[in-house]
């Protein structure tokens, strides 16, 4: 941070430079340039919740890495002696009904939590990147298409489509797997665990691209026609040139805040489909699960509903203040 | 102006056939096949012929744009099918018996919302950047990030076995009755961020426009600046949320409904869920995507009554 910042913390850079007494050419200072990356560190630096929310972010990340390779106990490893214990020091924070150490199973959740949550905002946001563009940029009959999909997926609620969905492929997609292990003897189809997780993010990810479809339709077609894309198209350049030097570099910073907070949301809808019993089934440890599982017995053993329900919450949090923080560090137009 | 109602609401028309088309699809070819699964119960396992008589009785074997055709001429009729569980009751008059009780409920809880969420985001533009400000988007955050199915559990405990703030909190009494109250709140809770967010982002737009500075300048104070010119500019782009929150209303009732024991459309997703209804299940999913359709129009059309540019643009 060679440049001054002023007292109000907006880096002096992004105001005009001042003007001096005689030409443009007598300001001896240069203009510096500066990074988009540059200025989103500097500018999270300068907010406390978006950093926090990093911080948590990557506690989350390294408990869903490497919580289960050091949490002492198995997800499923029973001990049948030792139901429903209040925390202690063998069991951090007890255990849960059927004596499962509740600490390794909140780690596996955040496992679970991750990888669903990760895979849906690939799968979802990429689709939806990619509709999105095509419904801005192409002229035909394809946009109008890629619009009305949005907005019949969209018509219905999120989560009771999920819900929907995940109910009836479910069958399907197990007896794929059934058909596969038969025909290959490849283990790892005859685990259900495999085909749970596939049904979860594969239902998540249909019913979450077409909000990015319409955020990146709306923001490419206000580019389309931006001054400096025309500028750009008067002096000769390509489409490929523009689309990918002026169109993507303005898109992208709303794209990443756009995962960042679907990340969150994705999240909280595979432990809604979990508490309701369609998501990752027993014995996969999900938060929403847990909830679910717990529920019942809340008055006598609150912890087994609190920790999974505040860490949910507390991760999710973390990812909405860090997508703010993101949106204000990447968008130019939030800095003024 | 009925012009513009009538083409708002034919637009519809196809969304709504394509919604119906989805669930229905995902219905016929991911739940597997009934017969044959039926079949398989029995002792005639495996009869390939009895198998295909008792589709094409049922019609299975015709071709998915009739039996699509089929189900909306019938949905349209009124027969929405005959729940799987609950003996003998019609899918349509399951629903049509759930939904008053989830419409009361979501009324009570719009009104919360109304009332609480605007009045905060009025206040978090007018104190623009100071705490207030950040103490209000923080705790909307904040209410955004806590899933209902957490905060109901933890907020029953505390008020009703702790504090004893209210009697009893659980059961259906209609919408005039203390037991309202609770999960209406919870519910409200699920839109407020992005009715503060929206709110406080329109008055913020409005305190900065020409007619603002007149009416300050002729010295007007500033809550008679707020309540005479800027809150009735801004609140038209709330109500475009009212789809949003509509969706979100559905999906709340999923959870709070089975937590606080109110028999409403909630509630009934949740039983058929439990007890793998499949016509159940049907009917709500194209019910709910009905609503939320429902809600899109009544908004748009309010919009253009408020707003002639946009009937005529």
């Amino acid at each position: 941070m060679s440049s001054s910042t002023k007292s109000d913390g907006v880096p002096a850079v992004t105001r005009k430079p001042a003007k001096s007494q005689g030409s443009l050419l007598d300001d001896a200072k240069p203009i510096e340039q500066r990074s988009l990356w540059r200025d989103a560190w500097e500018s999270a630096n300068r907010n406390p919740f978006a950093l926090g929310g990093a911080f948590i972010i990557i506690v989350f990340l390294l408990a869903a890495a490497f919580g289960p390779l050091i949490s002492p106990y198995g997800y499923t490893e029973q001990d049948l002696a030792n139901i429903e214990q209040p925390p202690s020091w063998s069991h951090w924070l007890g255990t849960d009904e059927l004596g499962r150490d509740f600490l390794s199973r909140i780690l596996y959740g955040a496992r679970t939590a991750f990888l669903v949550a990760s895979l849906v905002t690939i799968v979802g946001g990429t689709i939806g990147v990619l509709l999105g563009a095509v419904a801005a940029l192409s002229d035909g009959w394809i946009g109008g298409v890629v619009m009305r999909a949005t907005d019949v997926v969209m018509a219905f609620p999120t989560l009771l489509l999920a819900v929907f969905a995940n109910k009836t492929m479910r069958p399907a997609v197990q007896d794929q797997f059934t058909n596969l292990y038969e025909l290959t003897g490849v283990d790892l189809f005859r685990s259900r665990l495999l085909g749970d997780y596939l049904v979860v993010f594969g239902v998540l990810a249909l019913v979450s691209w077409p909000s990015m479809t319409r955020l990146v339709r709306g923001q490419v077609l206000s580019l389309r026609h931006a001054d400096f894309v025309e500028a750009a198209r008067a002096s000769g350049a390509g489409t490929f040139w523009i689309i990918t030097r002026h169109i993507l570099p303005n898109v992208i910073g709303t794209v990443i805040v756009s995962l960042t907070v679907g990340f969150g949301g994705a999240m909280l809808l595979e432990s809604g489909l979990s508490y309701l019993g369609v998501g990752i089934q027993p014995p996969g440890a999900s938060w929403g699960a847990m909830i679910n599982e717990n529920l019942d017995k809340w008055r006598y053993t609150p912890h087994l509903v609190l920790v999974p329900g505040g860490v949910l919450a507390v991760v999710i949090f973390a990812f909405n203040f860090f997508g703010d923080g993101l949106n204000d560090a990447l968008n130019p137009r939030r800095r003024k | 102006m009925l012009k513009y109602a009538a083409r708002r609401i034919m637009v519809t028309i196809p969304v709504m056939l394509a919604v119906i088309a989805l669930t229905y699809g995902m219905a016929l070819y991911g739940a597997g096949d009934p017969v044959a699964t039926l079949v398989g119960q029995t002792e005639n396992r495996g009869d390939q012929e009895l198998i295909n008589r008792i589709r094409h009785q049922h019609g299975y074997d015709r071709h998915f744009i009739i039996q699509y055709a089929d189900y909306v001429r019938k949905f349209i009729a009124g027969d929405w099918g005959t729940s799987f569980q609950l003996q003998d009751q019609s899918v349509r008059v399951l629903i049509t018996h759930a939904l008053p009780v989830s419409f009361q409920l979501g009324l009570v809880a719009v009104l919360m919302l109304i009332f609480i969420g605007i009045p905060l985001g009025i206040l978090a533009a007018v104190k623009r950047d100071t705490w207030i400000d950040r103490t209000i988007v923080t705790a909307s955050v904040l209410a955004d990030s806590i899933p209902s199915f957490v905060l109901a559990p933890v907020l029953l405990v505390v008020l009703v076995l702790k504090v004893g703030l209210l009697d009893s909190a659980v059961g259906w009494h209609g919408m005039f009755s203390q037991q309202i109250l609770l999960p209406a709140f919870i519910l409200a809770l699920g839109p407020i961020l992005i009715i503060v967010r929206q709110t406080r982002h329109a008055v913020s737009e409005a305190l900065q426009q020409d007619y603002v500075r007149t009416a300050r300048s002729k010295g007007l104070d500033n809550r008679a600046v707020v309540w005479r010119h800027v809150l009735k500019n801004s609140l038209q782009p709330v109500l475009t949320l009212s789809g949003i929150i509509a969706a979100s209303l559905v999906t709340g009732s999923i959870f709070i409904e089975r937590i606080f024991g109110i028999p409403g459309f909630g509630y009934l997703v949740v039983t058929a869920l439990q007890r793998n209804d499949l016509p159940l299940l049907m009917g709500t999913t194209i019910v709910a995507g009905g609503i939320v359709l429902i809600a899109n129009v009544v908004v748009d059309i309010l919009y253009a009554l408020l707003d002639p540019r946009v009937r005529l643009g």
